[in-house]
């Protein structure tokens, strides 16, 4: 349960609001490759003209396990422009996975946050963590989550009032803000992208340098 | 009137019987049992050492020791099902201007069952009361002190300290499972309350309480048959055989005995 949004677990949600018409495809992957592999399944949206409200509608899509392969449930939507598609894995024995689509004017990734999506994670764990955006870009902050003291009722009290309530961090360009934030533990937090290159939401302990292989030059 | 008679004062007593105690060997036993609401299965060693020897002659005709000490090692292992700190987190909607409303479904945490591993050394200091049991076995005329009912053992202390190490176990198996952070100590509370004193004392008594039932100790060893040496050059030596054996615990003016009466042709 690693705050990483390339790899959502069921804590974690990810959030895309679709702006325009058209069809979009996508792909459920436990790894945040951004080229799909060859087999994978393949989910869609339908997007039609017309919105649902000042607000947008929400659609909500559960992900699971199903003969070993990721599946998405109801694998296939049909929303109104303006609305926004919520993922969650349907319980904790869902791998890790993100979500990957293309349209022809719209692409969208839980591992490349680009625009009016969300991501939301809740913090379990009591602790400091600083996330950076694992696609090399500087956006980054620290998030203070603190332990209550489960004898005292009433810090209980306000622990179980605090499980209500959501923190925002918003992203825009290369600024998060706020860059700092106190949580409790079990509160949520949502990043709220507005417009970003694609930036990922990542614990700064679970980077790991990966030696890259040269890049074949294209011939000709 | 015994063709032989020998006899251990108290003083004497004090060093025999302590050092009969001493070479017993380390006791040792495995199994399951009750841990509260839990199943706990369990390995124990343990050696007994020291005591002050009383030598009370009848009645009630014991050797009673006090003060001796069981030192034992306790390693045993837990199962805990944590499914009732299962919890659900509220659907949380916020509103964010260039998005809209977005809510999370209600996500519900649930916890695994853990394995709780107690290593745990201690000490009980018990008093017991032993009767003579004298027996020819294998050409051995042999005294032994054999324990008399079963000795009350008091593990309060032993349980409180048992429950302060159960309680660490229990706090650093919970750091490990996902997701326990916010109900941590609440988790450890519940499950130490659980257990209680009478938990582990439920756990300990009948670990100890087989190394000391049943007891038994060697106090004297005598070949039945033995030689004696000539008592003037040129004389032959003999052999002697003890055709019977008493040991009994005897009043006496100045210090109670131990007294071994012997028959021999």
């Amino acid at each position: 349960m690693d705050l990483d949004s390339r790899s959502l677990a069921y804590v974690d949600c990810f959030a895309q609001r679709f702006p325009s018409p058209g069809s979009i495809s996508y792909h459920l992957s436990s790894t945040p490759l951004p080229c799909p592999l060859p087999d994978a399944d393949v989910f869609t949206i339908e997007v039609r003209e017309g919105d649902s409200g000042p607000e947008g509608q929400q659609h909500d899509v559960r992900v699971s396990v199903d003969g070993g392969r990721l599946v998405a449930d109801p694998p296939q939507l049909t929303i109104r422009q303006e609305d926004v598609v919520l993922w969650n894995a349907q319980d904790a024995s869902t791998p890790g996975f993100a979500v990957q689509g293309d349209g022809e004017e719209f692409s969208f990734s839980s591992a490349a946050l680009r625009s009016q999506c969300v991501y939301s994670h809740v913090f379990l764990t009591a602790g400091d963590v600083r996330w950076v955006d694992a696609n090399g870009g500087p956006t980054s902050g620290t998030i203070r989550v603190r332990s209550i003291d489960s004898s005292n009722p009433e810090e209980c009290r306000r622990w179980t009032e605090s499980l209500e309530r959501a923190s925002v961090i918003t992203v825009e360009g290369e600024t998060a803000t706020p860059d700092r934030l106190e949580v409790l533990a079990g509160q949520t937090v949502f990043w709220a992208i507005a417009n970003t290159t694609g930036i990922t939401v990542t614990d700064e302990r679970i980077m790991v340098p990966i030696q890259r292989p040269p890049v074949a030059e294209p011939e000709g | 009137m015994p063709d032989i008679i020998a006899a251990l004062d108290e003083t004497a007593a004090n060093v025999v019987v302590p050092r009969a105690v001493n070479t017993l060997p380390p006791l040792s036993g495995s199994g399951s049992g009750s841990l509260g609401p839990f199943t706990a299965s369990w390995s124990a060693s343990a050696t007994l050492s020291n005591g002050s020897v009383d030598l009370i002659p009848p009645p009630p005709d014991v050797i009673r020791i006090t003060n001796c000490r069981l030192d034992y090692s306790l390693s045993f292992s837990f199962s805990i099902d944590l499914s009732f700190l299962n919890f659900c987190l509220p659907r949380i909607c916020i509103t964010i201007p260039f998005i809209g409303r977005v809510c999370t479904p209600r996500i519900c945490i649930t916890f695994p069952t853990i394995t709780v591993p107690v290593s745990h050394s201690s000490f009980v200091v018990f008093t017991a009361d032993f009767r003579l049991n004298v027996h020819l076995t294998g050409g051995n005329w042999l005294v032994d002190a054999v324990v008399v009912g079963v000795p009350s053992l008091q593990i309060s202390a032993a349980a409180a300290a048992l429950l302060v190490a159960i309680g660490a176990a229990i706090s650093a198996a919970l750091l490990l499972v996902p997701g326990i952070g916010p109900i941590l100590a609440l988790a450890a509370a519940a499950i130490i309350a659980a257990i209680g004193i009478a938990g582990v004392t439920g756990l300990l008594g009948p670990i100890l309480t087989p190394f000391v039932s049943g007891l038994t100790f060697n106090l004297i060893t005598q070949p039945q048959v033995f030689e004696v040496l000539p008592a003037a050059p040129g004389e032959a030596a003999v052999n002697v055989t003890l055709d019977s054996l008493a040991a009994t615990l005897v009043a006496s003016p100045g210090e109670d005995e131990l007294r071994v009466d012997a028959d021999i042709s």
